[in-house]
């Protein structure tokens, strides 16, 4: 086993300095860093979003906006949480890792990475942007269904132009990730010898290709319903409003996975290395994720069962999305059975990883009961969605996110963060979500539509439970971004690899490491994993 | 004693047992998905409770073996970490067994669900509109129609800063002027459009909900079991109000049912209040029959319009009853309410209930506009006081948060509504805006 | 071994360029663009010079962008894992593109197949003939029930489309010709024949704006003309573009080849461009017999 060592960078004064350096950067792991920054600040602006709303829920009665501020505040959190919070958190992870995982100096299109990241700024100006035009923002869901979404007033054309420049810069991004690991892998390193969470954004990057440009067809279609006078989503035309949704979900379904399979690949990684054990069931984890994107492709209208879809297609729809729960199912039976006979430890990055296994699973199985299409009719827009999505985006994608954050911390900056602040981190974290999340369902059976900023009395418990956990999940993000703040600014040394079980490329260069992260290929013996054959 | 019937017990006894569970629901707390008054409902709170409890159950056994892992194999107790990594039997046996609960799940499901689409042979039929934001409850066989909003109580106390508290106000946020009252014991198909937006008709207490789309018409059935009020909300996003357009049925012994038809068709177009089996009149609108078909969005002029006054052959084996029931054809329709005179006492009527229908939200019913959303004042304003068909242009093609009414409203409704403009809130143009005027300008 | 991995010529390294500032100029002038357009479309008309604006950054990008690359490429800074990194790029690229005009291609099915058959109360949906749109028969094409747009006449396969279709298929074979003349070292082939791609490329651009012209004056065929001229206008708009773009890509080609920028083996825009370009082609024969044939 040969270490490579690369003890400082041989290119300083290449680099300008200051801001110059930021913005004109092609190192994957300055990119990679702008991301996670970037995804952090949007992280808080839509939690700020988020507390808004739960204020006004808190209690019945209009207290604190007009309801179409609400439905402003509704919309543009969800916007800012899954295209600028979890995305490009999720591509800065790749950004810093990928090529750190797989023996690469660099990612393979360094210019056009920098890209990739420097127009989402410019995207979110867009977007926020809107919120202070008259009329104010876009209020009609992020799901822009028509003709609702026609009815937004001067924000209408700024919303459409900043999704398509997320679309740009997310389908660049995945070109990026697809090339990087397609040609730059180590020499000898097949595909089925690569770290999961490589192969998890190896498959994801496909998805976003393919479906990033349907949803910038859906919404060039809304835009020109409303600017250019045609008909797609209109009837006496011709068109059909539904049309719309069956565009936006053949687009939104795989997306929802794109949310999540990257999460998949973390905690595939932190897993084993916490209980000093190989990752069980390697390759079908693999075939799991590939099959779990595949069925993502047929399973869109499931969101769409109460719009009157003939029989067959309610059927059919059905039956795919209840398969989705036998490979995501496996991926939770293998992450157990590598569990199993293990030696754990429970640092905050494995708490975290818990947590996901635990509520990710929760989230999956209202996830199996909003397939069943009966049932579904009951919670179809109402509190039980709300309560089913946030268990896996927030529980599952965004808590996998934070895992990642504290695993590879003390990679990124060198220093170890503070154990003991990241699992009151945990622990507030982890009860006050439920707190927030959990009453959501009950709501939603009793009749409680989402999108809804005044309620029936009959919902205030819950509600002010709900929000009262909102709160203080939302302060205990707080406790993160102070952890963050001061593990980048110093504390204890980190050594090259900080978790005795971890296996994996990135533990064999320094932290943190050179600027160029592998100048010379790194040998199989380094690379090779000890337990997989 | 076949198989059948030992099935049919079982789920006899898995229904009490939910029953029990679900007790709550009627003591009502809101924890739980109702059983419902419906053949459906029940079906779906079976679904929903039979999903629930195998999801719990698979949610036992995984996390118990998660957690007894995370207890037995600590490094603190010492556990030494073992070397295997895959073991085809165990990855076999956890594909197939889920797949075998799956399918065990999805057939009641599917069973289910082709009986929730069979809207066929219905005893009544009745057409709900959905609008920004009210329902049109429209009997198409008894040939007359009403609208069913916020009931003003609520209204009130739901504008921000009111001062009132919610919880002094009935039934706040699930009370409206106008309920839609129907039969029991009797097959209803519910047929369901969209005069604007998206919007979705949820009843939770029938099983479930469907959407209005706009320009199409979806059907659900319901038969309800238990006379009753039953109160629901419009469940897709609609708009700024959407979470105020709730949604209240009366459910009536079908003899009570009929004195209610009889009283409304004698109302003299007063709607007749439903409660407390006294049919008193309680002074509000109902529509005699001038229902129109075609009030979708984006029809212009030109549109193809429900011709002649009788139902055609289609429509009235469409429509066709069981023995028994009254089938009324539409008694007259937008061609023949076209046909009318246009005059301004007409155009000024008809043009003040479009707006209240539609520019109200936005411009205010007193006309001062809402600067903080971006409204126009009309009282006053430029347009309203300046040339027609510059009024009549910028009211069709829309511009900033005004939509294109064009695409919305018909040549009658714009006429009207532009005339009413130029001549109430202090605006004194006296000018007689025509359809035609309208139809000319597009 | 520990080599410098940005040695600009040896060859046995991966290719790290620098720092560099086209994309934040990117970025900018994409902005600009489309504030400009925004603007416009809600005509604010500090948008009619926004939006030229952006453009003209844009188009500064590309010339600086490009420009570097060709200078690296030339300076031979590009060894051949480089340019797979290219290849593997382009080719992903134009999958997402593909998948744009699914978009469009499926509103186009599924219009015809489900929405107007519904519109004509097939199924379930009886209902939505009798209550909304009695004496609607679903046929295409069509401007729906409401007949938006007025009456108009459909495009026919026969004629310009025809024609169109013969043009593009030539120029995908005399890009091929072009690339073979490439390989086998004869630049003025080369170079000849791009030529002829190129006029092939205008030439059809032109037919087709005949064809508008023509659409637009005497067949009441518009943008406006419900879901068939929707469908028609954007499907085949969204081509044009794409052959506009391609043309021009070839014309920058072109200008390279004359300039000899292009080896036998060490040739990867030219390859990109064809790729790009018999992309178009294939587009466009879907083009042909869903929107004018089918
Ligand atoms: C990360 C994002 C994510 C993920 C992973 C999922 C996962 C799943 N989702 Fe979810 N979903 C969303 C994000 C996500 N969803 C969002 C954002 C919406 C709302 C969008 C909107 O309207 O705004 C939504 C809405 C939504 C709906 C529409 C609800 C409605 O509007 O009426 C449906 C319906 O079928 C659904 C189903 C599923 C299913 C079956 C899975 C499955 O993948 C879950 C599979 C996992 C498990 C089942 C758990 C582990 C498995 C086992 C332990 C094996 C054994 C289990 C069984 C045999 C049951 N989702
Ligand atoms: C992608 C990820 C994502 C994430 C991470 C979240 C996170 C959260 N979401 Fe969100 N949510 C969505 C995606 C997400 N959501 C989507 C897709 C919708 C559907 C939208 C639609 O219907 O169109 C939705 C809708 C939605 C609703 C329903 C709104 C409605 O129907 O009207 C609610 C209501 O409670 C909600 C709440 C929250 C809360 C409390 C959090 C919390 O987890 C947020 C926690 C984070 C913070 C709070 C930030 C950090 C702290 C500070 C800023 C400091 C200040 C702190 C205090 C003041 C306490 N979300
Ligand atoms: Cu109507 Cu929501
Ligand atoms: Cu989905």
């Amino acid at each position: 086993m040969s270490a490579v060592t690369l003890d400082h960078d041989t290119h300083g004064e290449h680099h300008p300095s200051g801001l110059m350096r930021w913005i004109t950067t092609t190192n994957h792991k300055d990119i990679g860093t702008l991301y996670l920054l970037f995804s952090l600040t949007m992280f808080f602006i839509g939690g700020a979003f988020a507390m808004g709303i739960r204020a006004e829920l808190f209690k019945p009665g209009m207290q604190l906006m007009d309801p179409a501020t609400f439905n402003e505040l509704t919309t543009m959190h969800a916007l800012i949480m899954i295209f600028g919070a979890i995305m490009p958190a999720f591509v800065g992870l790749a950004n810093w890792m990928i090529p750190i995982m797989i023996g690469a100096p660099d990612m393979a299109l360094p210019r056009m990475n920098n890209w990739s990241f420097w127009i989402l700024p410019f995207a979110f100006t867009l977007l926020i942007g809107t919120a202070f035009l008259p009329g104010g923002g876009p209020a009609g869901g992020w799901t822009m269904y028509p003709p609702l979404m026609l009815q937004t007033g001067v924000a209408f054309p700024f919303v459409i132009f900043a999704v398509h420049m997320m679309g740009i810069s997310s389908v660049m991004g995945a070109i990026n990730i697809v090339v990087t690991i397609l040609n730059l892998r180590a020499p000898k390193m097949t595909l089925l010898k690569m770290p999961l969470f490589v192969w998890t954004w190896f498959i994801t990057a496909y998805l976003l290709i393919a479906v990033m440009p349907v949803l910038a067809g859906a919404v060039t279609m809304l835009l020109t319903d409303k600017y250019f006078g045609t008909s797609f989503f209109n009837a006496a035309g011709g068109g059909d409003p539904v049309m719309y949704q069956h565009i936006f979900w053949f687009f939104g379904h795989p997306e929802v996975y794109i949310m999540i399979l990257p999460a998949f690949g973390i905690i595939s990684e932190i897993i084993p290395a916490f209980s000093r054990k190989a990752l069980f069931g390697y390759e079908s984890m693999v075939y799991a994720v590939a099959s779990i994107a595949f069925l993502s492709f047929i399973v869109w209208a499931h969101h769409m069962f109460t719009v009157g879809m003939p029989l067959a297609g309610e059927l059919f729809f059905m039956f795919t999305t209840m398969l989705i729960a036998v490979p995501t199912g496996v991926k939770v039976f293998n992450w157990t059975a590598t569990l199993w006979r293990g030696s754990i430890t429970f640092e905050t990055p494995m708490l975290f990883a818990l947590a996901f296994l635990f509520l990710f699973t929760i989230g999956g199985f209202s996830g199996v009961a909003c397939a069943m299409v009966p049932a579904d009719f009951q919670y179809q827009d109402s509190y039980f969605v709300v309560a089913h999505f946030h268990y896996v985006l927030v529980t599952g994608a965004a808590f996998a996110i934070m895992a990642a954050a504290y695993y590879w911390l003390p990679k990124w900056t060198g220093h170890m963060y503070n154990e003991k602040l990241g699992k009151l981190h945990f622990w507030c974290s982890t009860i006050f979500v439920n707190v927030l999340f959990f009453p959501q369902h009950f709501l939603g059976m009793a009749g409680m539509p989402r999108r809804i900023p005044d309620y029936p009395v009959q919902f205030t418990d819950l509600n002010m439970l709900s929000s009262i956990g909102g709160f203080l999940f939302g302060a205990s993000q707080l406790i993160f971004l102070y952890v963050i703040i001061s593990c980048i600014r110093g504390g204890e040394k980190a050594p090259a690899k900080p978790w005795e079980g971890a296996t994996g490329l990135e533990w064999h260069l320094p932290s943190p490491p050179p600027y160029h992260s592998w100048t010379t290929p790194p040998d199989k013996e380094v690379w090779e994993h000890p337990y997989r054959d | 004693m076949g198989f059948h019937t030992i099935k049919n017990a079982a789920r006899a006894a898995l229904f009490a047992a939910l029953g029990g569970l679900a007790g709550t629901a009627h003591a009502g707390i809101p924890w739980n998905v109702p059983v419902g008054v419906t053949p459906i409902s029940h079906e779906v709170y079976f679904i929903h409770m039979m999903v629930g409890i195998v999801c719990t159950l698979i949610g036992v056994v995984v996390f118990g073996v998660m957690i007894i892992a995370l207890f037995r194999f600590r490094k603190s107790k010492g556990a030494q970490p073992a070397h295997f990594h895959h073991s085809t039997l165990l990855e076999i046996l956890w594909t197939i067994v889920p797949v075998i609960i799956l399918v065990a799940m999805a057939v009641p499901a599917a069973k289910t669900l082709v009986r929730m689409a069979d809207t066929t042979d219905p005893d009544l039929n009745i057409k709900i509109t959905g609008y920004q934001w009210k329902w049109q409850y429209d009997y198409i066989q008894n040939g007359f129609s009403f609208f069913s909003m916020l009931a003003p109580a609520s209204d009130k106390a739901a504008q921000l800063g009111s001062g009132i508290d919610p919880n002094t106000v009935d039934n706040y946020l699930r009370d409206v002027d106008h309920p839609l009252v129907v039969p029991t014991g009797e097959k209803i198909r519910l047929l369901l459009t969209s005069d604007d937006v998206i919007h979705s008709w949820w009843m939770p207490d029938f099983g479930g909900k469907t959407d209005a789309n706009p320009g199409f018409v979806n059907s659900m059935w319901i038969k309800v079991e238990e006379p009753g009020v039953y109160r629901g909300a419009c469940a897709e996003l609609c708009g700024r109000w959407h979470g105020f357009m709730p949604i209240v049925v009366v459910a009536k012994k079908p003899d009570d049912y009929l004195a209610w038809v009889k009283a409304m068709k004698a109302g003299g177009g007063k709607y007749v209040s439903p409660y407390d089996g006294s049919l008193e009149d309680t002074g509000s609108p109902v529509v005699f029959s001038d229902v129109s078909y075609n009030k979708v969005l984006g029809t212009p002029a030109g549109a193809v319009v429900p011709t002649g006054t009788t139902v055609s052959p289609a429509m009235a084996s469409a429509l066709a009853n069981k023995p028994g029931s009254n089938v009324q054809p539409p008694a007259s329709t937008p061609a023949a309410a076209a046909a009318q005179a246009w005059d301004m006492k007409t155009a000024m009527e008809k043009g003040k209930q479009v707006y209240a229908q539609n520019c109200s939200s936005c411009h205010q019913p007193d006309g001062k506009g809402n600067p903080e959303m971006g409204a126009k004042p009309i009282a006053g304003s430029p347009i309203a006081n300046g040339p027609m068909l510059a009024h009549i242009q910028f009211v069709l093609k829309g511009k900033g948060i005004m939509p294109a009414w064009g695409n919305i409203l018909n040549d009658t409704d714009l006429a009207a509504v532009i005339t009413f403009e130029r001549n109430s809130f202090g605006n004194h143009k006296g000018d007689l805006v025509k359809p035609s005027d309208v139809k000319a300008a597009r | 071994m520990s080599v410098d991995v940005t040695a600009e010529h040896d060859n046995s390294h991966y290719y790290v360029p620098h720092g560099s500032h086209w994309p934040i100029v990117g970025s900018i002038g994409l902005f600009t663009t489309l504030v400009g357009a925004a603007l416009w479309l809600e005509d604010i008309s500090a948008g009619h010079f926004i939006m030229p604006l952006g453009m003209l950054i844009i188009l500064l990008m590309m010339f600086g962008w490009f420009g570097t690359v060709i200078r690296e490429s030339l300076s031979g800074a590009y060894n051949e894992q480089v340019d797979r990194s290219f290849r593997w790029g382009m080719t992903w690229f134009i999958f997402s593109e593909v998948m744009f005009f699914a978009a469009f291609f499926g509103a186009l099915f599924y219009a015809r197949t489900f929405s107007l058959a519904w519109l004509g109360g097939q199924g379930k949906f009886l209902f939505t003939n009798l209550l909304l749109w009695r004496g609607f028969e679903a046929a295409w094409p069509t401007n729906g029930p409401a007949g938006i747009g007025g009456a108009f006449k459909a495009m026919e396969a026969l004629g310009v489309p025809a024609l169109n279709t013969a043009i593009l298929l030539t120029s995908g074979l005399t890009v091929t010709i072009a690339h073979w003349a490439l390989k086998a070292g004869n630049n003025r082939k080369t170079s000849l024949f791009l030529l002829f791609t190129v006029l092939l490329g205008f030439s059809f651009v032109c037919l087709q704006g005949m064809e508008y012209h023509h659409a637009y004056t005497a067949q009441n065929l518009t943008l406006g003309t419900g879901i068939y001229g929707s469908t028609f206008f954007m499907l085949t708009g969204f081509h044009g573009l794409h052959v506009t773009i391609g043309a021009l890509m070839l014309c920058v080609m072109l200008g390279r080849s004359l300039k000899g920028h292009f080896t036998p083996n060490h040739h990867f825009a030219f390859e990109a461009v064809s790729w790009y370009w018999h992309f178009v082609d294939v587009v466009w024969l879907g083009l042909y017999i869903f929107v004018y044939w089918l």
